[in-house]
């Protein structure tokens, strides 16, 4: 099994390669350059020209790429053309603020999606289960940047139980030790701070993690339902076992599989939500600042960026498929 | 408040354990989210910051600085903060674009303008301690041209402004006559030098800083200003506190922030609910329902800047005075600004905005007659109209909120009279990309002015030497008689001739009609009703020293 | 056999509301424009953000325009979205797909390694280099939606292909003589029709969700044009005082793609009986 972790990880060189490769020439095909779009109105020939010098983009394309190759090669990802800032410090920053806005939606889509989904398979063809699968079906359906101004406007604004955007209260903040914001805070010893971190994690969570959730509801009962249909489990009945230990020892287990897969499949789609409920909760993280990027021509932020995402996605679903492992002994790696 | 104070001791102790027993976090945490949701209930907590004595003032705005840097910066969200941090030699008034003392208390010139000695304040401190001095000066400056073979003229990246100001061509020497007296020698008599020094990318940064921090001085800033730098979390907010015995008067206010909110929406709704002590970015339907709002007042600022509509004289029927008069007459800028702008915006009548000196109030406007429009197409030989190309931004600029809209509202205007014009539309650095390459037939442009003189409209926009590509003179405009009256005015020194130049050459753009001059844009700033001393002004620059709670 | 398919898919409710909900939207999308009762781009600056009421029945948008009208020309708009962007995914997927799982061996490695270069590859920021490349315009908003779910179409075609390619009737015909060409489309594609079509549906679905996620950035369709997701995002600053602008053109995109999850569900149960991934 390990071997098996190993190759892929090591697969993962080459598609990085080719991925900053295709990052860095179509970048440099749409229309516009850094320069320009720091000067703006103001881009007069010679200053272009000066500009253009001091970040080197003077230079042959394959020269620039070659230079860039290197640099990262020893480590060095580059400074950020459109803030001064090196790459990694500044993803080193925004990609906590997205992995806590990530691992608590998916919590949310997990917990949430999953009790829904058994509650809704136990109940089949009554109302409950058609309010519920309903339910799943306006969270899939719904565009995201809707939901998360409706949840504003409800929850922020005419309920005030949560607070409307940011991560932090004004005045209210924590030197960073890993940023993320509620461990710093447990870590520096300020629980209060970390109560308001929580409390504003919670809306963001919720808008992101909706259509995974309302996906693996949806998938849990279809599981579920197919599993307590069969043999086993009607022996385990038969057997007199309570209704719920019936399902928490069976049926749970055996629809992990599939509920692994979408969890797998929707951590890599977090990002795509990731974008726009960053901007509507004025979350500082990661998805935003490449959209950013890729509209200032940053070439080497979105290269790193998307490097860093590409690896995460081929991790995750790496774990999730030795996790099938640990679920279902049938299957093996070699 | 002793509540929650007793309880931070209790968890302090508790953490000081579970950094010993990392293994037990989870349960810790859990704990402790259950005894303060128990202890606080909602909204319990309370800022537990480093003791402040005095409020903190959160300004919410639509993104993040790229850097704190005067030198290097170049976009408005990182000057709104350097406007805080650092000073100038010489400073633009509260509200107007007159130039007044800053760190120069006095300045004097010789007669042929070419030699500018500056004597410096007394007694100034940067926020690191370093003494502000000749010596500061003259590296502010220097750093920013390789003429001067500064060691830090290859840090940091490029000093954009001072490319595109021309310092270079302007300053032929800096030097420290003593410890308070510099002198500026000028290759050529320049009228807008003594306002250039007044803009951020002439700020005195404190030299330990920069020597110091090197390429990271953008994120550890150091000026001599009412703020000093404390804290900055990208994308989320910074922070700066007040700088204790601030030569113009110690702030009241005890905290600066900016927070970033990029959604228009929800940065007003932070500020309806209190959490914010002022907003820009607000949009023109934003103005109605925070004008009925008791609690918040909306302040406004005629802009130091123009909207305007180019039509490329090289391509086809725009060659033709009597097009682009007839275009001229076809717009309804009074409903643009009356309904997209919310009133909020001027029309204008000329290319430059009346905020500006040297502004030409004779010249009588286009009036909006379609039908007059129609006339002289009929004269041009386009009595059915003819076909083009409208060019818009997709993305909003400070002197145009929403392009896509007044380019569908001139398109309707259009139409009516013959003009079938499809609108192209491109994101930013396209739009500038191609239009400043000449590829469109119209476009909407606009500009913002640096320094408050009426070159830097009427030269950089319209004359024939910015035809060059990348174009700044996007109408392609190449009027000899223009050229001569705006060159002549660049050498002339004395400003009440140079006025009589410029009026003159806005008769002549009147005439000739290289555009529609469409709008000068108002800034706007919302805050609540128990904040004062705060002023919006005309270079948008936002200082915040004079603030205070009532 | 596609009546039975039929008769099997009339049994389940939730299937026929899906598809009432797509007849009406199909309806829209052709008769829009005659059943419209303005202008959809006809601007009336001095009657901004009206109330629903008569004359205007869903009310008007910021520039003063019928907001139903928009809304009905808005139907064709995105029913061109999802054919368009699905269109793209089926045709180049299925082609890849096909010829990777029937050749195999380099071709089929070729193209599966660069299948999965765009599936580890942020389909969204994927999307959106496409997009700053070609510059932003609904129709290119479409493609780059379009292109970013090229992979998935490709491995389960290639899947299918692999399955299919030992049966009985696709040996024999190749005893036959038949050409690779004439194996592919004639005895192998039709087989793997049953599960594309389930995907087409559910992908129609998340094109538009995809699109008007890009409109909210501000790189999908631009005014006038009457796209919902455009409507929605420009909508939103009015949300305090004229919610109804906003509301429309969102509760439209939530039915429509109910619809297609609906009738796509419905038609997995029937053509695709495997609990699908």
């Amino acid at each position: 099994m390990w071997t098996y972790a190993l190759k892929r990880l090591l697969a993962l060189v080459p598609t990085l390669l080719a991925i900053s490769f295709v990052v860095f020439f179509m970048i440099h095909l749409a229309p516009g350059d850094p320069a320009q779009s720091i000067l703006g109105e103001r881009a007069t020939p010679e200053a272009l020209a000066m500009v253009r010098h001091q970040m080197g983009l003077d230079r042959p394309l394959h020269v620039q790429y070659f230079i860039y190759l290197g640099d990262v090669l020893h480590g060095d990802l580059g400074r950020s053309i459109s803030t001064h800032e090196e790459v990694a410090v500044e993803l080193s920053q925004r990609f906590p603020a997205t992995l806590e806005l990530a691992l608590a939606s998916m919590l949310f889509a997990a917990f949430v999606g999953i009790a829904a989904g058994i509650y809704s398979a136990a109940k089949r063809g009554t109302w409950v289960d058609g309010i519920t699968m309903v339910g799943a079906l306006v969270g899939v359906s719904m565009p995201i940047f809707w939901l998360g101004l409706m949840l504003i406007l409800l929850f922020a604004v005419q309920l005030g139980w949560f607070p409307l955007s940011g991560r932090f209260t004004s005045g209210m903040s924590i030197e960073p030790i890993t940023h993320l914001a509620i461990l710093d805070s447990l870590l520096r010893g300020r629980p209060d701070v970390a109560w308001d971190a929580l409390k504003h994690l919670v809306l963001p969570a919720v808008a992101l993690g909706t259509i995974p959730m309302a996906v693996i509801a949806r998938m849990t009962r279809s599981s579920v339902l197919e599993i307590l249909g069969q043999d086993y489990v009607r022996t385990a009945r038969a057997k007199g076992l309570p209704e719920w230990k019936v399902v928490l020892k069976h049926v749970l287990k055996n629809s992990f599989i599939p509920i692994l897969t979408v969890l797998g499949l929707e951590f890599g789609s977090l990002l795509g939500g990731a974008i726009i409920t960053e901007t509507i909760f004025a979350w500082p993280g990661v998805g935003r600042y490449l959209l950013l990027s890729v509209e200032a021509r940053d070439f080497r932020a979105v290269q790193a960026g998307v490097m860093m995402v590409a690896s995460l996605f081929v991790m995750v679903n790496l774990v999730v498929d030795l996790l099938y492992a640990v679920f279902d002994p049938r299957i093996k790696y070699s | 408040m002793t509540k929650s104070l007793r309880l931070r001791r209790v968890f302090a102790s508790i953490s000081l354990v579970s950094s010993l027993a990392i293994k037990q976090l989870p349960i810790l945490f859990l704990i402790s989210l259950l005894a303060f949701a128990a202890g606080c209930g909602k909204g319990g907590s309370k800022s537990g910051g480093a003791a402040a004595d005095g409020p903190t003032f959160v300004m919410g705005r639509g993104g993040d600085s790229p850097g704190l840097d005067p030198a290097h910066e170049t976009d408005g969200e990182s000057h709104k903060v350097c406007d805080n941090i650092y000073d100038n030699l010489v400073q633009y008034t509260d509200s107007t674009t007159e130039i007044e003392p800053g760190l120069a208390s006095r300045w004097e010139h010789t007669p042929d303008n070419l030699s500018w000695t500056f004597h410096l304040r007394q007694g100034v401190k940067f926020h690191d301690g370093t003494p502000f001095n000749a010596d500061a000066v003259v590296f502010s400056m220097a750093r920013q041209d390789s003429m001067f073979h500064n060691p830090f003229n290859n840090v940091g990246g490029p000093y954009t402004y001072w490319q595109s100001m021309s310092m270079g061509s302007i300053i032929r020497d800096v030097k420290a006559v003593d410890d308070s007296t510099v002198v500026f020698t000028l290759r050529h008599p320049n009228a807008p030098f003594l306002a250039n020094l007044a803009m951020n990318f002439t700020s005195i940064v404190s030299p330990t800083g920069v020597k110091k921090w090197g390429p990271e001085f953008f994120k550890h800033p150091v000026g001599t200003g009412p703020f000093k730098f404390e804290e900055w979390v990208k994308d989320d907010h910074i922070t700066l506190a007040r700088n204790e015995g601030y030569w113009n008067g110690t702030p009241a206010i005890a905290r600066l922030v900016f927070r970033s909110i990029p959604d228009n929406t929800v940065r007003y709704l932070e500020l309806k609910k209190g959490n914010l002590q002022g907003m820009d970015g607000i949009a023109p339907d934003q103005v109605q329902p925070i004008r009925d709002n008791k609690d918040l007042v909306l302040l406004t600022q005629a802009g130091m800047n123009i909207c305007y509509l180019a039509m490329h004289n090289d391509k086809k029927p725009f060659g033709d005075p009597r097009v682009r008069q007839a275009v001229n007459l076809a717009i309804d800028k009074k409903a643009i600004v009356e309904t997209l702008y919310r009133n909020l915006a001027v029309a204008a009548v000329n290319p430059m905005p009346p905020v500006v000196w040297g502004y030409n109030k004779s010249i009588t406007p286009y009036p909006f007659d379609p039908a007059r429009a129609r006339e002289l197409l009929k004269q041009a030989g386009f009595p059915n109209g003819f076909k083009t190309k409208l060019w818009a931004m997709s993305v909003p600029r400070p002197y145009v909120p929403e392009p896509q809209k007044v380019a569908e509202a001139i398109q309707a205007n259009l139409k009516s009279v013959g003009i079938d014009a499809e609108i192209v539309s491109t994101e930013w650095k396209t739009y500038l990309d191609k239009t400043q390459a000449g590829e469109h037939d119209m476009c909407i442009m606009g500009w913002t002015g640096d320094n408050g003189d009426p070159d830097n409209f009427l030269f950089t926009l319209l004359d024939k030497t910015a035809t060059r590509l990348p174009a700044q003179n996007l109408a392609f405009y190449r009027s000899e008689k223009y050229h001569q009256i705006v060159v002549e005015a660049q050498n002339e020194s004395d400003q009440a001739k140079r006025t009589a130049l410029y009026e003159q050459a806005q008769q002549v753009a009147h005439d000739d009609a290289p555009w529609v001059p469409l709008v000068h844009t108002s800034a706007l700033f919302a805050q609540p009703r128990n904040i004062s001393g705060f002023h919006l002004h005309p270079t948008g620059k936002e200082r915040f020293y004079r603030v205070r709670f009532e | 056999m596609w009546h039975e398919y039929w008769k099997e898919l009339k049994k389940s409710r939730p299937a026929m509301v899906g598809a009432a909900i797509l007849f009406v939207f199909i309806v829209l999308a052709f008769a829009g424009p005659q059943l419209a009762p303005h202008d959809p781009l006809a601007q009336n600056l001095y009657h901004r953000l009206e109330k629903p009421e008569t004359g205007h029945v869903l009310g008007t948008d910021e520039l003063g325009r019928d907001i139903l009208s928009r809304i009905f020309y808005g139907a064709r708009i995105s029913l061109e979205i999802g054919f368009v962007a699905v269109g793209i995914a089926l045709l180049a997927g299925s082609f890849l797909g096909l010829i990777a799982g029937y050749y195999g061996g380099m071709l089929d490695m070729v193209i599966m390694r660069l299948m999965d270069l765009m599936l580890a590859f942020p389909s969204i920021l994927l999307a959106i280099v496409i997009v700053a490349v070609l510059g932003p315009s609904l129709t290119n908003a479409m493609i780059a939606v379009g292109i970013v779910v090229i992979p998935q179409y490709a491995r389960q075609v290639r899947a299918s292909v692999l399955s299919l390619r030992e049966e009985e009737y696709v040996t024999a015909a190749r005893a036959l003589g038949a050409s690779d060409m004439a194996i592919l489309f004639r005895s192998i594609l039709p087989n793997a029709i049953p599960p594309l079509i389930v995907r087409t549906t559910l992908g129609m679905a998340t094109a538009i969700l995809d699109a008007a996620g890009l409109s909210f950035i501000g790189l999908g369709a631009q005014p006038p044009t009457p796209e919902w997701g455009a409507m929605l995002s420009h909508g939103r600053e009015y949300i305090l005082e004229a919610p109804w602008v906003l509301t429309a053109p969102g509760v439209a995109i939530l039915l429509v793609v109910i619809g297609f999850n609906l009738f796509g569900d419905g038609l997995r149960d029937v053509l695709d009986p495997r609990v699908g991934d």
